[in-house]
């Protein structure tokens, strides 16, 4: 295989759901034998991308090549026919089924009746062949991650495939799983294939990676060889040059405000006994706001989720304003004054079939109650104002929430939580999908409530937002809490490298 | 009358008032575990019922009859399977329609055969097996149908365990995306087992009005659809514990429906209720915290698929 | 080019309408096709449906008469729909609510006259609710499915109704029903054979429309049906609220079947409830979750049922059970319309997947 014929070669492709435009023109390139890299911020289009290609998603516009020939994907199935895998990143396995169930599913031109010993042979030939044996008796869902991405690279190889399509493969994996699992990729580059993979970790780009192709903002941002390369200059092509960072004015030397909000040595783990959140501390004071960076999944829901007091610690303590939470309920969480922006605005923030009105009361019941009934005039006139005061575009205050755009959910949401100074103020990508100008409305009011008294946790994927509000800047990585220093000693590459999991320099 | 044969007597019945139950189960099974919820089963056995005891008065066959029930109520079943799996539909609405239509449908053009004398199946023993002491008149001197139940247990079983399809449904039921990226038709999976679900409960319909309580009256199911429903949840999607709860309860009925038979005296009504009152103790027993999450249900059950949905 | 259905963000008004309108005339002509096949002129059954029961006084009166225990049971349906629940057991609550009902004038401590019909009502609802509860509490604390709770305890509470009427409380003149309660356990007649219930259930469904409308409680329980994990973050008691919804179903559902004790048939059988409670759904489902509404959609199903007898009276090939296979098909129509109406046609390029 040359290089003239790569085996896989998209031009111009475009995808938007609107009104997001996740890619837009972008071309891309695979040769064989090579281990590219695909780097971005999130939302930089990456998984569209990677969708397209594996047959998920049909493109806008665009051409695309595989092994030199012009192909249209319309189907899986055929991305599969052609040699494409794709292994996910929210793996893509039925959990309950066992292990040979899901690789069955893998292997071409299974017969009608399954005869399970002579497939077995076959799956553990090609699992020697790649170091890559896994127990394949067990329901998938009780695996460990980096045994369940075994099983997904398993099913992909049963299948023959030439191009190896891998979104943030190592994300949750530990460092020997990781390093297995880069031995294998090398030696199916070795072999012929081709590699894609999606990274945040910039070391582990710079250790792999042949070529490393930048998307920002749906666009291709250039392809560089991976020789020569150093990950602050990685960092700094993934963030772009934007604008330089606005920031909150210093606070000059005041006396140390009131601790609002402790944690402890908090791990909370999920419903399958995942560790979420691992040995948390945190400390954030009154007129305090702390930025919690981190790529997704690392832990942000289940912060947010335990302070507004959904989810217990299954160890460590929560302590409010000094005080041992033994008993943590929303209910007590709202009765202590704290104020939820949810990461979900429909889901968690808002009731989408009731109306503005009766959604800019929810939290607030009591206030708007007398004998049990709602008075219905001061409702009205409290919801007149709010939207008046919060220009919230909607046709009044009997319109149902569900009817809002996403910016106006948003400050329905914060005219709600907003509207009585809170104690703690838990704020999960609150600027994600609003256009710039409702994007700097929301951060005026976090900013806002900060100077008020309240104590800020704001937690966002966008490092200009953190780096612009924030007093000081935590990063989780895998449920742990990185670092957190004032936002004055942090520049973006620094948190750049601290996003991929590196401690670097400030 | 000796206490053995009794005892003999009594779970020959239960395992043949258990079958119509067990058909319907296992069709709702099927169904279930490629991820569609159908309600319908009470209004799909009376359809399958009917339609079996008109076409069998007709022909004068039996196998006929039950042929007939069989398409019939797969047919009946597509209208359930087309809103709710290409439309998205809501299944619990859609369902409880069939239910309507169903007891509608059979009532109205059941009239003219009540009190009726059925074309029933007769007894057909099992060369070499009937003979067995003890297990033979229990299981296997029966009509064609509960031969027909015992032999699809191991059957679904297997086909659901061990063949493509089998795999595929129910990857269908537990991960629709899977099913998809690896390019198969998830919704015609799931078209295909609803009417899978239609036709078992139409078999379900004719092992009643033909063999089970050979007659024809209004409602002739009785809540055995609904029972059905509730005995998969019990069952953990087995069809091997299906079976035995299929059993449990075609004990119960029986023990309702024949005590007078079997001489003994105790109050009709309250044995009547035995079957109900034991369906509700065991979806108690079944929605338990551990027991559910071993064998819970097919993780995208009731939930409709479409691709390009963004989250 | 191919054809696909898209869904649109938010139909209209409009659009929705001409989808209910057109779901109505199909299942309209599919009736009319069933009354040709059962031998009746489909033109002049179809006229028979309106004429009878709003053609006459008497017709008029059986129309309301029905109406009463189908707006009750429906209202019990739509409000535990308020909290995202399915009651399906609204005929045995009835049931269980007529028992008893019946209870007090049968075997209950002797009471002065003036007080009898209304403590029988409450007996009713007060029974109801506790049928509904038994379905409410499993849900709430054990999670087992409402739909087939409620449903096995319908036929629970018909059967304890059957053994009763056939055992210990049967009639003196032996039949399966009991003999007649006495005139202080009746309800007061409007006119003709309408009873007050007409009045008490139109208060009913205003109560609970306001109920659900103008008070915290009604807020609480509508979160808790639109977005549970919002009820949850905003701190309301989520299984509290499930509670209450199914076990006040089933009060008003058990108020149907003492009504019909009281106020039509002045004794207990077991034929009571005759599907009341699984045409409440359709009533319910007709409302689209507006509980003034059930009160014009229960009105409308009883004036199915009172002209669907008239036909069956006219011509004799049509069964009693059309009506039944009328409200399938309305049911599944007006479901496909309303889903169909989320969804608008467009051309797109390339090959497209229905």
């Amino acid at each position: 295989m040359s290089d003239l014929a790569p085996l896989v070669s998209l031009r111009g492709i475009c995808k938007s759901f609107p009104p997001v435009v996740a890619n837009d023109e972008v071309d891309f390139e695979l040769r064989a034998g090579e281990i590219h890299a695909l780097l971005g911020e999130n939302g930089a289009g990456k998984s569209t991308l990677l969708s397209i290609l594996a047959g998920l998603y049909r493109p806008d516009a665009g051409e695309l090549h595989v092994a030199g020939r012009a192909c249209r994907l319309t189907s899986p199935r055929q991305a599969r026919r052609l040699g494409i895998g794709m292994v996910h990143q929210h793996f893509l396995q039925a959990d309950r089924l066992t292990v040979l169930d899901n690789l069955l599913l893998g292997v071409p031109d299974l017969p009608l009746l399954v005869r399970k010993s002579r497939l077995v042979r076959r799956i553990d030939e090609v699992a020697q062949r790649h170091g890559l044996q896994v127990p394949l008796a067990e329901p998938v869902g009780t695996l460990p991650v980096g045994e369940r991405q075994k099983v997904e690279l398993l099913r992909v190889l049963l299948q023959e495939a030439r191009v190896l399509v891998l979104d943030e493969p190592t994300a949750v994996l530990s460092r020997p799983e990781t390093e297995s699992l880069f031995a294998m990729l090398r030696s199916f580059a070795a072999g012929g294939g081709g590699v894609i993979f999606i990274s945040h970790k910039l070391d582990e780009v710079l250790e792999l990676a042949d070529r490393v192709t930048v998307l920002r903002r749906g666009r291709n941002a250039g392809t560089f060889p991976g020789a020569g390369l150093d990950a602050a200059e990685l960092a700094r092509r993934m963030v772009g040059h934007g604008v330089p960072p606005v920031r909150r004015e210093p606070p000059g030397e005041q006396p140390a405000a009131e601790e609002v909000v402790r944690l402890e040595e908090v791990t909370v783990r999920g419903p399958r006994g995942e560790t979420q959140l691992a040995g948390l501390n945190l400390s954030l004071r009154a007129g305090e706001l702390l930025g919690i960076a981190g790529v997704a999944g690392s832990g942000q829901r289940a912060l947010a989720e335990l302070l507004a007091g959904l989810v217990l610690p299954h160890a460590g303590r929560l302590l409010l304003a000094g005080q041992v939470q033994s008993r943590w309920s929303p209910r007590r969480a709202r009765a202590a004054g704290v104020a939820l922006v949810p990461e979900d605005r429909l889901g968690q923030g808002l009731a989408p079939s009731l109306t503005v009105a009766e959604n800019l009361i929810l939290t607030e019941r009591d206030r708007f109650t007398r004998w049990g009934i709602l008075c219905r005039t001061r409702i009205r006139e409290h919801a007149q104002e709010r939207i008046a005061g919060e220009q919230i575009a909607c046709r009044g205050p009997t319109a149902r929430a569900g009817t809002l755009s996403g910016g106006n959910l948003q400050k329905l949401i914060l005219a709600r939580e907003l509207e009585r100074p809170p104690r703690l103020l838990i704020a999960a990508y609150p600027c994600r999908g609003l256009d710039l100008q409702a994007a700097e409305r929301v951060r005026a009011a976090l900013l806002r409530t900060a100077r008020q008294g309240a104590a800020v946790l704001l937690i966002s994927e966008d490092l200009d937002e953190l780096l612009r509000l924030a007093d000081r800047i935590g990063v989780l990585y895998a449920g742990r809490l990185l670092a957190c220093r004032p936002t004055a000693t942090l520049s973006r590459e620094g948190l750049g490298l601290l996003l991929g999991g590196r401690e670097g320099p400030s | 009358m000796t206490c053995g044969s009794l005892l003999t007597l009594l779970l020959a019945a239960a395992v043949s008032a258990g079958t119509p139950i067990l058909l319907a189960g296992l069709g709702e099974l099927i169904a279930e575990k490629a991820g569609v919820l159908n309600l319908g089963v009470e209004g799909m056995m009376l359809v399958g019922a009917l339609t079996a005891f008109a076409v069998a008065a007709a022909t004068g066959s039996p196998w006929a009859g039950a042929t007939a029930a069989a398409v019939v109520t797969g047919v009946f079943a597509l209208l359930h399977a087309l809103p709710v799996v290409l439309l998205g539909v809501d299944p619990v609405v859609s369902g409880l329609a069939l239910v309507l239509l169903g007891s509608g449908l059979s009532a109205s053009f059941g009239r003219p055969f009540i009190g009726q004398p059925a074309t029933a199946f007769s007894d057909l023993p099992l060369p070499g097996l009937s003979g067995l002491p003890g297990i033979g008149p229990v299981l296997f001197t029966h009509d064609p149908l509960v031969t027909l139940g015992l032999l699809l247990v191991p059957g679904v079983a297997l086909w659901l365990r061990s063949t493509r399809p089998g795999l595929l449904l129910r990857i269908c039921g537990e991960n629709p995306q899977l099913a998809d990226a690896q390019g198969h038709p998830v919704l015609w999976y799931r078209i295909g087992a609803t009417v899978a679900g239609g036709v078992l409960a139409g078999l379900g319909g004719a092992a009643l009005s033909l063999a089970e309580t050979p007659s024809w009256v209004d409602g002739l199911a009785a809540g055995r659809g609904w029972i059905a429903l509730a005995l998969v949840v019990f069952a953990g999607w087995s069809p091997w514990r299906l079976l035995l709860g299929a059993w449990l309860f075609g004990g119960l009925v029986a023990v309702g429906f024949r005590a007078q038979a079997f001489g003994l005296d105790l109050p009709t009504y309250g044995l009547k209720l035995l079957p109900y009152l034991a369906t509700l103790l065991v979806l108690v027993f079944a929605s338990t915290g551990r027991l559910r999450r071993h064998l819970g249900a097919p993780a995208a059950l009731g939930r409709p698929y479409s691709r390009e949905r963004r989250e | 080019m191919s054809w696909r259905l898209e869904p649109r963000a938010e139909p209209g008004l409009l659009v929705e309408a001409g989808w209910l309108v057109l779901a109505v005339l199909v299942a309209v002509l599919a009736g009319a096709l069933l009354f040709a096949g059962a031998g009746a002129p489909p033109l002049a059954a179809l006229g028979l449906l309106v004429t009878e029961p709003f053609g006459s006084g008497y017709g008029l009166a059986e129309t309301l008469v029905r109406t009463v225990p189908l707006a009750c049971c429906g209202l019990a349906v739509a409000f535990a729909r308020q909290a995202n629940l399915w009651n399906i057991g609204a005929e045995g609550q009835l049931m269980i609510g007529a028992l008893g009902a019946s209870w007090l004038p049968l075997a209950g401590p002797p009471l002065p006259e003036a007080g009898q019909w209304p403590l029988l009502l409450l007996a009713g609802a007060l029974s109801g609710a506790c049928w509904g509860g038994i379905a409410a509490l499993l849900r709430a604390f054990r999670g087992v499915n409402e739909i087939l709770s409620t449903l096995m305890l319908n036929y629970v509470g018909i059967s304890l109704v059957e053994g009763l009427v056939h055992g210990p409380w049967k009639g003196a003149d032996g039949f399966p029903y009991t003999d007649f309660f006495g005139p202080g356990w009746r309800l007061p007649l409007l006119t003709g054979r309408v009873h007050a219930g007409l009045l008490g259930v139109i208060a009913l469904a205003v109560v609970l429309h306001l109920l659900l409308a103008r008070t915290r409680l009604g807020l609480e329980l509508r979160v808790v049906g639109a977005a549970p994990e919002t009820a949850r973050t905003s701190g309301i008691p989520v299984r509290t609220r499930l509670v209450l919804a199914l076990t006040l179903g089933g009060a008003f559902a058990g108020l149907a079947g003492a009504l019909e004790v009281a106020g039509v048939e002045g004794r207990l059988h077991g034929g009571l409830a005759q599907g009341v409670g699984y045409t409440a759904i359709l009533v319910a489902f007709l409302a689209r979750g507006n509980l003034l509404a059930v009160l014009p959609t229960a009105l409308a199903l009883a004036a199915l049922t009172v002209g669907g007898d008239g036909v069956q009276m006219a011509y004799p090939g049509v069964s009693a059970a059309t009506v039944l296979v009328f409200q399938g098909l309305l049911l599944l129509l007006v479901l496909l319309g309303g889903r169909l109406a989320g969804f608008r046609l467009r051309r797109s390029p390339g090959g497209g997947r229905p």
